[in-house]
């Protein structure tokens, strides 16, 4: 079990990584992670995070989302409560911005299981959160009802959930899903200029041979 | 203080290099008083060193040249302290087959606004028009104009206006990229601007005093 003081640091480490593997950008996405039954720990709304410290972590109560401190919480603090009330095996939460995971949730689609370690790591495939405005009670209870049984799930228009065990559990989680969506993005072309071998202009072909039509 | 402009300067050319984000010709800018710290625009931007950073003042412009741009944009909007023109490849990709591009993402919506606009060149005039009160716009045939409250803000911009044009593009190949209605799209955009990134913004206004 990780201390309180130790949870913080490890949320700095986690946002300083979510940068580095491109995972996320500016002050976007966040991180929690499972503090005791009742608690979990969250990066704080609206700040860089290479410019957060551990002291800017902020606690939250679970179930009522108070919390006592001057930095204020993520604002998406209500989804990872959710998560953590749903599923007792959750300890860590990653909200990010991926590319590849992105421009899937831009066409408001599932991510189909691209591999077997995408089937181990997620659970099967990575459902659609039906779209919501950031924040809302609605884009809560729809990420939450497309996580039933997964690890991971798309937001419509918006991003990447993804829940484990622990915090390095989730960037594998986090790294699959990627890797997945971008596999699937590249079917896709493939299909569309029936290639079997594409390179990164072929994603612009495909996509003027669809808006030329 | 100039070291310090300079120094964001060089940062944020290694960030857009990192990414993949430039060609020959693009430009980065931070304002100074009366006048801006600005790259030559003639170095590739991967390349630039402290020597290749000029202070102009804003009487001292070449007309005819990309700081033209620069300057009327920090003359025209005085809430803008950076200013990024830059190639990025999908937005480039866009700026050749689209005429206009909704957002798709919410970060697009919170960082752009609903939609971005297509300027029909980089005449100076005609992109203090098309960019408006907006933080980018893309120019038709060409890349992207990106300014901010901070030098962060302004790539944070560009590298979100890729973004969008990346999910745009490949949302597209996977079926149908979908838009987020205007309205809630304004909603984010101005919750954006005036609560959510105030504050980080405000700090990293005054460690640059500008």
């Amino acid at each position: 079990m990780m201390t309180e003081k130790e949870i913080r640091q490890a949320l700095k480490d986690a946002g300083i990584r979510l940068l580095e593997k491109g995972l996320t950008q500016g002050t976007w996405g966040n991180l929690s992670i499972r503090l005791d039954e009742r608690h979990m720990v969250v990066t704080p709304s609206g700040l860089d995070y290479t410019r957060l410290t551990p002291d800017d972590m902020v606690v939250v109560d679970i179930e009522t989302l108070e919390y006592n401190s001057h930095v204020k919480p993520t604002s998406e603090k209500k989804i990872h409560a959710a998560i953590y009330r749903e599923r007792k095996d959750i300890n860590a939460v990653i909200h990010s911005h991926p590319l590849n995971s992105s421009s899937v949730a831009a066409a408001r689609k599932s991510l189909p299981v691209m591999s077997e370690e995408m089937r181990r790591l997620v659970g099967g495939e990575a459902r659609l959160a039906r779209y919501g405005l950031p924040s809302t009670d609605s884009l809560t209870k729809s990420t939450i009802k497309a996580l039933e049984g997964r690890n991971a799930c798309l937001q419509a228009n918006h991003g990447l959930v993804v829940c484990a065990g622990s915090m390095d559990e989730a960037f594998e989680v986090c790294r699959v899903m990627e890797e997945s969506a971008r596999l699937y993005i590249e079917s896709e072309v493939k299909k569309i200029l029936k290639k079997d071998d594409i390179v990164a202009e072929d994603i612009i072909e495909a996509f003027c041979n669809i808006i030329n039509k | 203080m100039t070291d310090k402009k300079i120094k964001e300067l060089l940062f944020y050319c290694k960030e857009l290099k990192k990414e993949n984000l430039v060609a020959l010709g693009d430009c980065l800018s931070i304002r100074d008083g009366d006048g801006m710290y600005v790259t030559n625009p003639d170095k590739e931007i991967g390349e630039v060193t402290e020597s290749d950073i000029s202070r102009l003042g804003f009487a001292q412009v070449p007309a005819n040249r990309m700081p033209a741009l620069h300057r009327q944009l920090y003359l025209a909007r005085p809430d803008v302290n950076a200013i990024i023109t830059n190639h990025a490849p999908y937005c480039v990709a866009a700026a050749k087959h689209l005429n206009s591009m909704v957002a798709v993402l919410d970060d697009m919506a919170q960082i752009i606004g609903p939609s971005i606009k297509f300027a029909p060149s980089y005449e100076p005039k005609t992109i203090v028009k098309f960019i408006g009160k907006s933080n980018a716009c893309i120019v038709k045939n060409g890349g992207v104009v990106a300014v901010g409250r901070t030098p962060d803000e302004a790539y944070t911009g560009s590298m979100v206006l890729e973004k969008g044009a990346k999910a745009y593009i490949e949302g597209t190949i996977l079926g149908g990229a979908v838009k987020i209605p205007f309205l809630e799209a304004l909603l984010m955009r101005v919750i954006y601007k005036n609560k959510y990134s105030k504050a980080d913004q405000k700090a990293k206004q005054e460690e640059l005093e500008i």
